[in-house]
């Protein structure tokens, strides 16, 4: 029986069940090289697969990462035909419900320039007055996932095989992945309310259209269904993402411990902006060294807590990883581990491609 | 033995993973990691350290013996059997898993040294901020409140945990309610019923008592004056029950002092509005024990009339 551990992805990447992937981790660990290394693998490795990367930190950084722009609709890489991009963005989402609102309104009859709640819309009051709501970036990535959901079950518009997700630092992403839960236990209440008092909302929606108990319980059902397939390890799996730092590997194990209690899958720890000094004597500076010494003892450390997990070491490379090129060399080594004797030249060859 | 399927190795790597974070394992962890930087700050309580994981390393003295227990051979050899076991499971589903405490514990029956002081508005807000980065511990504690999904227990307040505990208010409630009786029964056997007897029945009496004591019309000169040294003696122990447990009673017991504490003080035609209304609570708190006590006062008056 081979219960070995690799030191790399290569089991997630060539994974056929996986249908959530998220990448998170403390701000500034490159979560976003990281996930964009793993979707391009994934989608390299899978070519008959659909793949998406959704960003839902609300400070996007996927744009950057590939070089081209990317928007609240997904896009597809230039140069990759199964992977999709998109940046889920708060604001231009809740400019859209009020510019829908809005045309909703002028349809109902609202009486233009007199109409008060018109005039608060044309303003755009709504996306003023939710955008400031705590937790509505979160809201709006829920939203998305439980949108591509149906897109699956209805065959309608563009489904993905796979969605990766490229979270934001650790505090909104653990609140996203909480959403489930807590919006289960709240749509269990409402559902108790409107058990009894469900015909008197119906009758108070107006014309009668609105089934408010039907849109509750189907809502219900998808969060039900999202919530169990977050929790089905051959479904969602986390990579966590750290640096080889004291507060970094500190709150990586705080990571783990709370996506252990959400009873969710965490299996691979991805160490980035490591120096291997002691193999690279050609560029070789005291700093480096004492810094490599640094990382060594956190590292021995990693390895020692996380011995059933991937544990996978990337390199620090001279420049920037930026662009679907640069992106494809560094995350080969997600697929088949560094090895600094060996592969030290690509390090400063994406400095030249910079 | 037949090869493992991908599906199969990742549940029983999962399995091993997670029994590693249990029993008080999730907290060691936390301190292995802490104990790299010297005079670390950072918390080291762990969401995951269950009653049940509690229960588990009874008898285990510290934290020592947690890591023996974790990185020993024993340890190992332990987590490779409870694996084969689990292996020839393999197609039951897994049969634990980790439950995510939904509130500090508690001792049922707390220790008066260990009562909530004052809550700092610091440490609340910043935990209701949450950070972006992440840093330290106020994610996880918005986290921690967020784990019941919204819902509150009975006397929490709806914006979070209320600043004073629960279950010391309901042990405060205890202690008054058991003061409050123990002094009624001893006014009333000790005091009340003997000295009602005697004006009563002083021409029946075997022994000779003093006039002034068992003269009708002294009778509510000396009552009062009792009923003050026993309001003084009961107030004054329940101050000091106050003070060690640091709970206010009258705004955890009474229902009008509840709703008077949102009361703005100021913008109103009458200024301190609630404490006027604190201040008239406890003048009705010492009136109606004086009520009560004239109440009994009259009863044993007519039965004593009749006998």
């Amino acid at each position: 029986m081979d219960l070995s551990i690799e030191p790399n992805l290569h089991s997630l990447i060539t994974s056929s069940t996986h249908k959530w992937i998220f990448v998170g981790g403390k701000g500034g660990v490159g979560k976003t090289t990281s996930s964009c290394s793993i979707a391009i693998q994934m989608a390299l490795a899978q070519p008959q697969k659909q793949y998406l990367l959704i960003s839902t930190d609300p400070a996007h950084n996927l744009s950057d990462a590939f070089g081209e722009k990317f928007g609240k609709d997904a896009r597809k890489v230039t140069g990759m035909n199964n992977l999709s991009c998109m940046e889920i963005d708060p604001s231009a989402a809740l400019k859209d419900m009020n510019d829908m609102a809005v045309s909703r309104s002028n349809a109902n009859g609202g009486s233009g320039e007199s109409d008060g709640l018109s005039n608060l819309l044309q303003g755009g009051g709504l996306a003023e007055l939710t955008g400031s709501i705590p937790g509505i970036d979160e809201a709006l990535s829920f939203m998305e996932v439980m949108k591509h959901i149906r897109n699956q079950e209805k065959g309608e518009g563009e489904s993905y095989d796979t969605v990766i997700f490229d979270t934001a630092p650790t505090g909104h992403t653990l609140r996203f992945l909480q959403l489930p839960n807590t919006l289960s236990k709240l749509l269990e209440k409402f559902g108790e309310i409107t058990g009894n008092f469900g015909p008197m909302l119906n009758s108070l929606a107006g014309t009668g259209n609105i089934d408010i108990t039907g849109k509750l319980n189907q809502l219900k059902e998808n969060v039900e269904l999202i919530k169990s397939q977050f929790t089905n390890p051959d479904l969602t799996t986390f990579v966590c993402v750290c640096i080889s730092e004291f507060l970094s590997l500190y709150e990586t194990e705080r990571l783990i411990q709370e996506l252990i209690s959400y009873d969710m899958d965490v299996n691979s720890i991805i160490v980035n902006q490591l120096l291997f000094a002691e193999h690279d004597l050609e560029h070789n500076c005291k700093r480096c060294q004492a810094r490599w010494k640094m990382q060594k003892k956190y590292l021995d450390q990693i390895d020692e807590l996380y011995e059933d997990f991937h544990v996978i070491k990337m390199p620090l490379c001279a420049g920037e990883i930026r662009g679907l090129d640069n992106l494809r060399k560094f995350s080969k080594f997600l697929d088949k581990e560094y090895d600094p004797s060996k592969d030290g030249e690509v390090i400063y060859e994406l400095e030249e491609k910079n | 033995m037949s090869e493992l399927s991908e599906s199969e190795k990742r549940k029983i790597l999962r399995e091993r993973r997670q029994q590693k974070f249990r029993a008080g394992g999730a907290s060691s962890r936390l301190n292995k990691i802490t104990g790299q930087i010297p005079n670390s700050q950072l918390s080291t309580e762990s969401s995951l350290d269950t009653t049940e994981a509690n229960e588990h390393t009874k008898g285990l003295s510290n934290d020592e013996d947690v890591y023996q227990i974790i990185d020993s051979p024993e340890g190992n050899e332990q987590s490779t059997k409870e694996m084969d076991e689990l292996i020839a499971s393999i197609s039951k589903p897994p049969s634990s898993k980790i439950i995510p405490p939904k509130s500090r514990d508690f001792s049922p029956t707390p220790e008066l040294s260990e009562t909530p002081g004052t809550v700092d508005p610091f440490s609340m807000l910043k935990a209701m901020q949450g950070d972006a980065e992440g840093n330290g511990s106020s994610p996880f504690d918005l986290f921690k409140a967020m784990q019941g999904g919204g819902q509150t227990e009975p006397g929490e307040s709806p914006f979070g945990k209320d600043p004073v505990d629960e279950e010391m208010v309901n042990y405060h409630k205890y202690v008054v309610n058991k003061l409050k009786a123990y002094s009624i029964l001893f006014k009333w056997l000790f005091f009340i019923l003997p000295y009602v007897y005697v004006v009563i029945k002083s021409e029946t009496l075997p022994f000779e008592l003093p006039n002034w004591l068992v003269n009708p019309s002294n009778f509510f000169t000396i009552f009062v004056a009792f009923e003050i040294v026993a309001t003084s003696i009961y107030y004054q122990k329940l101050q000091t029950f106050e003070s060690d447990n640091n709970i206010d009673t009258l705004q955890h017991n009474n229902k009008i002092a509840k709703l008077a504490s949102f009361i703005p003080n100021e913008g109103l035609p009458i200024r301190n509005v609630r404490d006027k209304v604190f201040m008239a609570l406890h003048y009705w708190d010492v009136l109606s024990m004086f009520i009560t006590d004239i109440c009994f006062v009259l009863i044993l008056m007519g039965v004593f009339t009749y006998i």
